[in-house]
C-alpha cells in the first residue's frame, strides 16, 4: 500500500512520524510530506497515494478539490481529528460532504468523542510511545525529579533536585527545560522520578516516559479521574498518583505493557487494520 | 596572591561592574590580588573607578591566571582559546540554558561559584552539584578562587 502522510507532529506528539516509520517497517511505502508547504496537487500526482493520512487541522481547499476532482483515484483519506470539538467535527464533516469528500475514517484520542459522527467511524487511537530515532545525549546527568508541566503557575517545592520540564513553548525560557517531546525523550533516563503535574489525559509524553524513563507518576491537585484512565488502559493493579503513600515502585510490568502495546508500531496496526477494513 | 581575570559580554553592567571594582579593591587590601584584568566583547561607559586593567577579549590568549566569566557564551568562547589559565563559572547573573549549562559545566569540569545564597540553591536544584562557593553581590569570589585552587 502506497502511504502519503502529512506531517502534522506538534510539540506533544510525534504521530505522524511513528506512523510513517511504522508503515515503512512493515513494508509498506510511506511519504511523509508538509502539506501547508508543498503543492497539493504535484505530491499527490508524484506520490500517487493509495491512502492520505493527515490532520483535520491541516485540511487545505486544495487537498479537498483534489480529493473531489479525483475521486476515481479511490484514494482512502485518513484524519486525525485531535483537539477537535464534536460540533465543530459535525461542521467539519458536512462541509466536505459538500466539496464531494467523504474521509474514510477519523481517528483520535478524545475518547469523549462518539463512536460515529454521521455514518462515519471515529476510531478511538491512544496515543503512543515514539522509540524512533531518540538522540542520545554527549553527556550524562542524573537530577532526581523531572517535573513535566504546561503551565508555571503553582510554586515547585521538592527537597531534591528537579528540573521543571515543559513542551508548550510559550514556556521556552521560564522552564528550567524546554524541548518538544521529540526532544525531550532523550532526557527521561537522566531523572530517577518523572512527575507529571495536573495530568488530565495519557499523552505520548506520559508513554515515553514509562517507555525510557524509570519512575513515573502523576500529581494532580484535584481528582480528573486519570487513575481510572491509567487502570483501564493497562489494565493491571497500579498507582501512579505521587502523591499516594502506595504509589507503585516498581515499574518493570508497565514497562513491559508499553514496550508490548503501546508504541508507535501497535497504532500503525490498528489503523492498518481499519484502512483494509475500508478497502 | 592570585591573578584574576573576569570576562564580560560588555561594559556596560553598571550593578556588575560596581561590585567587581569592590572585589577587587578588597582583595587587594587583603593582600589576595597579584592582578586584575578586565576583559570584554563590546566596549560601553564604565562609570565607577575600577582598579584593573581593561583589554578586548581577543586578549585572553594572553592572560594568565584564574578568569571568571558570568555566562554560557562567555565560557564557551574562553574554552576555545588554549592558554594557562583556570576557569570559574559565576551562576546567577546572566540567563543561560539548563542542558547547555550541565553540558559544558561538566565535560570541561568547570568549577562554579554562586553569586548569591539563591543562585546558590538554584544551582544545586538544577546540577544536584553543589558550588564551590558563594559570593554576596559578588564579594569574595578572589578568597573563594584562592581556597579552590590550594585544595
Amino acid at each position: 500500500m502506497i502511504f502519503l502522510i502529512d506531517n502534522y507532529e506538534t510539540t506533544y506528539h510525534t504521530q505522524s512520524l511513528y506512523l510513517h516509520t511504522a508503515f515503512d517497517k512493515m513494508g509498506h511505502q510511506s511519504v511523509m510530506s508538509n502539506f501547508a508547504a508543498n503543492s497539493v496537487f504535484d505530491l499527490f500526482d508524484t506520490v500517487k497515494p493509495e491512502v492520505v493520512i493527515t490532520s483535520a487541522l491541516r485540511l487545505s481547499k486544495d487537498i479537498l478539490f483534489y480529493f473531489s476532482e479525483n475521486k476515481d483515484l479511490g484514494i482512502k483519506l485518513l484524519l486525525n481529528v485531535d483537539n477537535i470539538k464534536e460540533e465543530d467535527l459535525i461542521h467539519l464533516k458536512d462541509y466536505m460532504a459538500s466539496q464531494g469528500v467523504v474521509p474514510n475514517l477519523l481517528f483520535t484520542s478524545n475518547y469523549s468523542l462518539p463512536d460515529k459522527i454521521g455514518r462515519l467511524n471515529v476510531l478511538k487511537l491512544l496515543p503512543a510511545a515514539d522509540d524512533n530515532q531518540v538522540q542520545s545525549l554527549d553527556f550524562d546527568y542524573n537530577i532526581d525529579k523531572a517535573i513535566i508541566t504546561d503551565s508555571l503557575n503553582d510554586e515547585m517545592k521538592y527537597s531534591s533536585s528537579f528540573h521543571v520540564v515543559s513542551m508548550n513553548p510559550d514556556l521556552n525560557g521560564k522552564a528550567d527545560i524546554c524541548l518538544p517531546c521529540v526532544g525531550i525523550r532523550s532526557i527521561y533516563d537522566k531523572y530517577n522520578e518523572i512527575i507529571f503535574k495536573d495530568m488530565n489525559n495519557v499523552s505520548q509524553g506520559f508513554f515515553d516516559a514509562l517507555r525510557r524513563g524509570k519512575k513515573v507518576y502523576y500529581q494532580n491537585k484535584q481528582d480528573t479521574g486519570i487513575q481510572e484512565k491509567i487502570n483501564k488502559i493497562f489494565k493491571i493493579d497500579c498507582n501512579l498518583d505521587y502523591s499516594s503513600e502506595k504509589k507503585t515502585e516498581d515499574f518493570s510490568q508497565l514497562k513491559e505493557i508499553v514496550a508490548q502495546k503501546h508504541t508507535g508500531d501497535n497504532r500503525a496496526k490498528t489503523i492498518l487494520s481499519q484502512v483494509k477494513g475500508t478497502l | 596572591m592570585i591573578n584574576l581575570g573576569i570576562y564580560m559580554k560588555d561594559l556596560s553592567q553598571k550593578d556588575c561592574m560596581a561590585a567587581i571594582s569592590q572585589e577587587i579593591d578588597n582583595a587587594r587590601k587583603l593582600g589576595e590580588l597579584r592582578d586584575a584584568s578586565i576583559f570584554f566583547d563590546d566596549i560601553g561607559p564604565v562609570d565607577v573607578r575600577v582598579n584593573a586593567g581593561f583589554f578586548n577579549s581577543t586578549d585572553i590568549w594572553n592572560f594568565t591566571g584564574d578568569l571568571v566569566v558570568f555566562s554560557l557564551e562567555c565560557l564557551e568562547k574562553s574554552l576555545s582559546y588554549v592558554n594557562n589559565f583556570r576557569l570559574f563559572y559565576c551562576y546567577g547573573v546572566e540567563p543561560y540554558n539548563t542542558l547547555n549549562m550541565i553540558r559544558t559545566l561538566q565535560k570541561n569540569n568547570i568549577p562554579t561559584i554562586a553569586a548569591h545564597e539563591h543562585a546558590a540553591n538554584q544551582f544545586k536544584r538544577l546540577t544536584n552539584i553543589s558550588p564551590i562557593g558563594v559570593s554576596d553581590n559578588l564579594s569574595g569570589i578572589v578568597q573563594t578562587i584562592k581556597r579552590y585552587n590550594h585544595e
